[in-house]
């Protein structure tokens, strides 16, 4: 080619730069506006959100979650869905929210009359959803992880579920207690030849006080009522934790010296920024893009082109070169953006290659030079 | 965060089973789900109780919805308005006016030069048996149509199989990884090419399964082995050998199983292996003495072995030999004891070839057998110079090239003549495909073809031993039609359908229920339930059928032993024994002194083939053809990363981008195979290089023996900015 005809073909060439932007990931966006904002209890709760009948719903199932974003705040937030979507109007998402006093969703929350504000959603999120099986349910919740439980265990009711369901609530005291009528109105409509049991259990209810229930550790009453249902139930059942990630533990070790077997528990950590972020590592990455298709924000993975690092060789950043720019295998790395990350793990669960990982070192290879 | 296997879909929605239908050996499941209110598919992943698939997709296919609802698609019949070529115009006509123009045609070339004249041309752009290779060559034999030799892929290597061990393949490389104790991936990139290994492979590996790539590039693939090796390329078939002299000279070899099993082992040891010392052998493949030998001690120590070859091998001007020099290695330790043990590019032999049968065809609707055959890798020729098979001149010349599941303007060998042939005046193109193809802009009708989710078909996988079925999700987008409801109403036009009995009335759920699982004519879809299979989507073929104790039976073969002394082989005029023997515009051809750089055309890892490259993520993330050096090469020709440069040869050249990439050996250029001439500078992409040369037996292309040189292209802007390669 001569060079002039060669200078107009890249002058043409660059006229359009394709976008590497993924198109259908599976979580999508919806705005939707506050209706409700309710107390439950006085440290939790009920956000419901309706969002406008001509945008794309979130497909999300009873168990699923979201995060929420509002004006001001960065950084997003995972709730799970609080009922069964089916069961609710198209549109509406109810949420519980345990209020924190350094909390920046919660001061936002009651920092004046929210109801009629916009705010973002994404999701579905998550793979804890009930089991297509009659097997007896087994449900430990602890604080605000009632929300997952309760939309679960309201989903089985709509669909008539022909099986038995223990659930144990785990809280501190009486007044942390809250959706027992609703809990008592799913007993009512269960189906008829089969139980439902609801345990709450209290941790630090005063020993003097007219509590008649159980108390103690929720993962310990759930074993120990286990325990007494005998292995016809343990050994068959379906269990679903949800919750603070200590009561999950101590749930999924007593289930495993039971001979419970893992495959038979779901769950739903509820980790915190105080957790690691998980890291992944390049050298086994094989760039296909499952985990950047269910991350839960925008900037959570970054695909990004060049890592910079300490003099101890850990990651303290990165540069980032449109893909559309360069030559996207080689310079392809994915890193997870500790400040962004939400600690959901939904990238570590889909990896199909073990790349991402809380245990890999936060100096993961790159697997080619940076650009010089 | 959250654990669960179950796969459910909310209200108002439904989950449908999909067949990947492109051209790769996972074959996956996909789960699609569709919006029942708008009709539209909305979400694709990978089945997670596939025994392959395992729950998760490639890169490619997790977008594929996106190929489904993509502005480049065909939606309507179209017919040209003005000068063929790139640029040309269309306007839509109907299917009707479409296929009477067409049919016209085909009358026309009929009755002036013989149905000879008329040249279908098709590959893999669906490898569903129906849409692959059923409804349209029913028509062709109907027809009498010209043939084609469709040896563009993987013939070598398939030859060399059939000559050594017939039509049998050990396991797959799911099942070798349960119990292998060494896995060579020799010349596959899995990462990019099949990803669905790499997850078995790292099981092996975290087993203490020794995992070795041989490959003279480094890809992601290679990084994640414990060794990697690179021979010179095209040397692979010494290394092979190498490895068997000191497997013997050892005396690993397993002689009881050469004994009972292998014909011409004797011959082997006595008159081939002492050409191949570890010296010479070091000298010819650049590696090693030490290497060669550890290697071969680490292969020969264990009959739980495995070896994973890739399709590049067979893309060898010395391919025939190369790759049978490398399936024999497990024959000579006795790997074929295990269960894991083996070796192969494929399962294609054994798992998909069965279906490749006159009654699936219909051979017997006219006399096309005694029809001219025209080579697909020699089709630049053909149409350019009227020069056929063997050399000989195509009297009549082709008059009407029918193009569907392929895009030949970019996919041949010499593309730059294909491209000139295309240009021919007396030539009448159609083509039937999804998306606007660069074939398109030569044709004189343009058809629209479906996507998989609109279609019927059923699958056999070439990787892995498991047959699928696909059903349609959504409507056909705009007026788009399967291969066989072309076929069908092509059949219609033409006045075939009366006297054809069920030829072209069956329909394809009837194909694949009372022809395709017809377990007397392949025994690995006995006990497959067509039923099953329509719910389940995909079933596991019946790999312990008692048909398949080879070491009880003996291997499909004239004497039932395999073939180290191939008489197949001999009757080609060629040595029996395997051999290695320097290829055309190889390393060790004088040529070099003009075109020091072989070209190892590979895998794009976000394309396959032609398809998804319209798909703008993945355009993208490729948006230019690279150029992969060594640091040495690009420091003698003083490129630097990015640099935009000229590849080229004495047949044509190319543009791209520089990548220098660290550990890569000297006296090699990769680029990707495929790239769409009209995103590439120039508007021809590498096949503007490769010549037309066939491979020692097989027929098969040589796409990797081409040497070229590369220059950085002064006076144009190359910074990276300025050089994404894609036009519109």
């Amino acid at each position: 080619m001569s060079t002039q005809k060669l200078n107009n073909a890249v002058a043409e060439s660059v006229s359009h730069v394709p976008s590497a932007k993924i198109l259908r990931p599976r979580v999508n966006k919806e705005w939707a506006k506050i209706s409700r904002i309710s107390h439950l209890s006085h440290d939790t709760i009920e956000l419901v959100l309706s969002s406008p009948t001509d945008q794309t719903r979130l497909r999300a199932k009873a168990g699923q979650f979201c995060t929420i974003k509002v004006p001001g705040i960065e950084r997003p937030r995972a709730y799970s869905l609080a009922r069964a979507p089916e069961v609710q109007d198209p549109g509406q998402y109810t949420f519980l929210i345990r209020l924190l006093a350094d909390g920046e969703l919660s001061q936002w929350l009651l920092n004046g009359d929210r109801v009629g504000e916009t705010i973002e959603l994404a999701g579905p999120l998550g793979n804890f959803v009930l089991d297509d099986n009659n097997s007896p349910m087994v449900c430990i919740a602890g604080g605000s992880g009632m929300s997952a439980i309760f939309a679960i265990i309201e989903s089985a009711q709509a669909a008539k579920s022909a099986r038995d369901c223990f659930f144990f609530y785990g809280a501190r005291m009486q007044s942390d207690l809250y959706l027992t009528e609703e809990i008592e109105k799913i007993k009512a409509f269960w189906h008829s030849s089969f139980q439902f049991e609801f345990v709450p259990v209290l941790s630090a209810e005063p020993e003097a006080s007219n509590w008649a229930g159980a108390r103690g550790l929720v993962a310990d009453v759930a074993v120990d009522s286990l325990k007494k249902l005998g292995p016809a139930i343990w050994k068959d059942c379906c269990s679903y934790l949800c919750g603070p990630p200590l009561m999950i533990d101590a749930a999924l070790s007593a289930f495993a010296r039971l001979g419970v077997s893992p495959d038979q528990c779901h769950f739903d950590r509820f980790e915190d920024a105080s957790f690691p972020a998980p890291v992944i590592d390049n050298r086994k990455c094989v760039l296909c893009d499952e985990c950047l298709l269910v991350k839960p924000t925008e900037n959570c993975i970054v695909e990004v082109s060049q890592l910079q690092r300490d003099s101890t060789g850990n990651t303290i950043g990165f540069s980032n070169l449109d893909p559309g720019d360069t030559s996207g295998l080689y310079y392809n790395a994915l890193l997870i953006d500790e400040s962004q990350c939400i600690r959901c793990n939904a990238c570590v669960d889909v990896c199909p290659h073990g790349a991402i990982s809380h245990e890999n070192p936060n100096r993961t290879s790159t697997v080619r030079q940076p650009l010089p | 965060m959250t654990r669960s296997n179950k796969l459910s879909v909310p209200e108002g929605h439904s989950l449908h089973h999909v067949v990947c239908p492109h051209d790769c050996p996972d074959t996956c499941s996909m789960l699609v789900t569709r919006d029942d209110t708008t009709g539209r598919a909305v979400e694709v992943r990978g089945d997670p109780t596939h025994p392959i698939t395992r729950g998760y997709l490639c890169n490619k296919v997790n977008h594929y919805l996106d190929l489904v609802y993509n502005d480049k698609r065909v939606l309507y019949p179209h017919k040209r308005i003005g000068p063929k070529g790139p640029g040309a115009k269309f306007e839509r006509v109907t299917w009707d006016e479409a296929l009477e123009t067409v049919t016209d045609n085909f009358h026309t070339v009929i009755r002036d030069y013989g149905s000879e004249a008329i040249q279908p041309f098709n590959f893999s752009g669906t490898l569903g048996l129906i849409g692959y290779w059923t409804m349209d060559n029913r028509f062709w034999n109907k027809m009498g149509a010209a043939r084609l030799e469709m040896s563009i892929c993987i013939h070598a290597a398939y030859w060399a199989c059939v000559h050594t061990y017939g039509s049998a393949d050990g396991p797959d490389l799911a099942m070798a990884s349960e119990e292998a104790e060494v896995i060579i991936l020799w010349g596959v990139n899995s990462v990019s090419t099949g990803v669905h290994a790499m997850p078995f492979i790292r099981e092996a590996q975290e087993r203490g399964c020794k995992i070795i790539a041989i490959d003279p590039r480094v890809t992601r693939t290679t990084w994640m082995a414990d060794w990697h090796l690179q021979p010179k390329p095209g040397t692979d078939a010494a290394l092979a050998l190498g490895i068997m002299k000191v497997i013997v000279d050892n005396d690993l070899h397993d002689k009881e199983f050469l004994q009972k099993h292998t014909k011409g082992w004797q011959e082997l040891i006595e008159q081939r292996l002492p050409e191949y010392s570890l010296s010479r052998v070091s000298e010819i493949t650049g590696l090693k003495e030490q290497d060669i030998e550890t290697l071969a001690l680490c292969y020969g120590h264990t009959q739980k072995s495995y070896i994973r070859a890739g399709h590049g091998l067979n893309r060898h001007q010395n391919s025939g030999n190369l790759c049978r020099s490398i399936l024999l290695l497990p024959a000579i330790t006795g790997a074929f004891k295990e269960r894991c043990g083996g070796a192969g590019f494929g399962r294609l032999e054994e798992n998909w070839d069965p279906f490749f049968r006159e009654d699936i065809q219909r051979t017997d609707l006219g006399e096309r057998d005694k029809k001219r055959i025209v080579n697909m890798v020699q089709m630049a020729r053909a149409l350019k110079s009227d020069i056929g098979w063997n050399e000989e001149p195509l009297d009549p010349p082709i008059k009407h090239m029918f193009v569907y599941n392929a895009d030949p303007a970019n996919c041949v060998p010499n593309s730059g003549e294909m491209r000139e042939g295309m240009m021919r005046d007396d030539l009448f193109i159609t083509v039937h495909d999804t998306v606007w193809t660069d074939s398109c802009d030569y044709a004189d009708i343009v058809l629209p073809a479906d996507t998989q989710l609109e279609r019927t078909d059923f699958h056999g996988s070439y990787g892995y031993y498991h047959y699928a079925m696909n059903l349609p999700v959504i409507e056909p987008l705009g007026e788009s039609r399967s291969n066989s409801a072309l076929f069908r109403a092509l059949a219609e036009k033409m006045d075939y359908i009366a006297d054809t009995d069920i030829a072209f009335t069956q329909t394809d759920e009837e194909i694949i229920r009372d022809v395709f699982l017809d377990a007397d004519k392949n025994r690995l879809v006995t006990g497959i339930d067509y039923e099953t299979l329509k719910e389940n989507g995909w079933a596991q073929a019946n790999y312990d059928h008692p048909g398949r104790d080879y070491l009880t039976l003996g291997w499909p073969t004239a004497d039932g032993r395999i073939q180290i002394w191939s008489e197949g082989i001999a009757a080609e005029g060629l040595d029996p024994l395997p051999k290695y023997e320097p290829e055309i515009e190889g390393q060790e051809d004088p040529k070099r002194s003009l075109f020091p750089l072989q070209v190892l055309s590979n895998a794009s890892h976000y394309f396959i083939g032609d398809s998804f490259q319209t798909v703008e993520r993945l355009q993208a993330m490729q948006s230019r053809p690279t150029f992969e050096l060594s640091q040495t090469e690009a420091a003698a020709r003083s490129i630097v990363d990015g640099d935009l440069c000229r590849l080229f040869n004495d047949r044509g050249e190319t543009y791209g981008h520089a990548v220098i990439i660290e550990g890569l050996i000297d006296g090699i250029c990769g680029t990707q195979k495929q790239y769409k001439g009209s995103n590439t500078l120039g508007g021809l992409n590498v096949n503007a290089l490769n010549s037309e040369m066939l491979s020692d037996f097989g027929l098969a292309p040589t796409f990797y023996s081409c040497l070229a040189e590369i220059e950085k292209v002064s006076g144009a802007p190359s910074s990276d900015k300025t050089a994404s390669g894609v036009r519109e």
